[in-house]
């Protein structure tokens, strides 16, 4: 037996990768809108999505990441929204969702009738980032009560998203903090970054949000 | 704590390499990791040496990481530029469209083992 170095250059997360690109195929077939939104815990991606319902009747789906817990997934359906709960292990379990994952899922939910789906991932701003989960957009939610340095801090999160949603922005005037300067950072981590200031409280921002989910849905599926 | 995944990801595509290439023990992983991923080295390597029992002819192996910095090209001046920091604002111009053309990387480069003769 002799010692041998075989040169690979593959990809490591390559499997996840194909899955990913399969399943935004297969969804932009179906004239599904797939957004994946990320951010750290309790940033109000789950009020985004409660409040997205209350303007756009219908249509919507929900796949839930949590660690532990289907309580996301009850404010979900008890906001009349159809939802899907992945838990990824009582103790220790993944803190972000894999391609694979969401495929298994999609195998057991109804699409018929379903024009936007939004994968709620875990909350959490460095491992989501990692894996692609096959969506046409990836947002990212910061809330103002995380201060101005998260982008810098977590900058695949920010890279990787095509639109940032900056939440809770009715709480700016009790905070020491800069909108200026939060927006200054995710540009100089994205340039092309869309941004949206959006309070779900006092509803600012809803209409744009809305608009952006369908004029980019028309875009993304090029419909009509 | 991705490592975990990244590390299982690693020997699933490692275990095909072995087979395809008729190897029998391997000693070495090279893996190249661009200063995008938030990697924690101390995890990578606890993780590698916990699941490396799971995989036949892996017990043995040692991980090795190479860590590539982040670069841009300026696509407005057209030079390309070393970054500390995740600003991808062109130091030579202040130019803000950049690309990322190093440091994204996440790749098993190479595999090192006894091949059955």
């Amino acid at each position: 037996m002799e010692e041998k170095e075989i040169k690979v250059m593959k990809k490591i997360l390559g499997a996840n990768d194909e899955i990913a690109s399969q399943l935004r195929r297969e969804l932009s077939e179906k004239e599904i809108f797939y957004l994946n939104l990320m951010s750290s815990p309790g940033s109000g991606k789950t009020t985004l999505i409660t409040k997205t319902a209350e303007k756009i009747k219908g249509g919507i789906f929900v796949i839930e990441g949590d660690i532990q817990t289907t309580l996301d997934a009850e404010r979900i359906t008890n906001a009349g929204i159809g939802a899907y709960q992945i838990n990824t292990g009582p103790f220790g379990g993944d803190c972000h969702l894999e391609s694979s994952w969401i495929k298994n899922a999609l195998n057991e939910i109804n699409l018929e009738n379903v024009e936007i789906l939004f994968v709620e991932n875990i909350g959490n701003l460095v491992c989501p980032a990692e894996f692609d989960v096959g969506a046409h957009i990836n947002v990212v939610v910061l809330s103002v009560t995380e201060g101005e340095d998260k982008p810098l801090k977590y900058p695949l999160a920010f890279r990787n998203s095509q639109l940032c949603i900056i939440s809770k922005t009715d709480l700016l005037p009790y905070l020491d903090v800069s909108l200026r300067k939060i927006k200054s950072n995710i540009k100089s981590v994205n340039p092309q970054m869309e941004i949206i200031e959006l309070s779900a409280k006092t509803g600012k921002g809803l209409k744009q949000w809305i608009e952006f989910l369908s004029s980019s849905r028309k875009k993304i599926l090029r419909l009509p | 704590m991705h490592e975990g995944a990244i590390i299982h990801s690693i020997f699933e595509t490692a275990k095909t390499i072995k087979e395809k290439e008729n190897l029998k023990e391997i000693s070495k992983i090279k893996i190249i990791v661009g200063q995008m991923h938030q990697v924690v080295e101390e995890i990578m390597f606890m993780y590698f040496d916990f699941m490396k029992k799971e995989y036949e002819g892996f017990e043995n192996s040692e991980l090795k990481i190479e860590n590539i910095n982040i670069k841009i090209l300026c696509n407005h001046c057209g030079k390309t530029s070393e970054i500390n920091e995740p600003v991808f604002v062109c130091p030579h111009c202040g130019s803000m469209e950049t690309e990322i053309i190093a440091g994204n990387e996440l790749h098993i480069a190479s595999l090192e083992g006894m091949q059955n003769s």
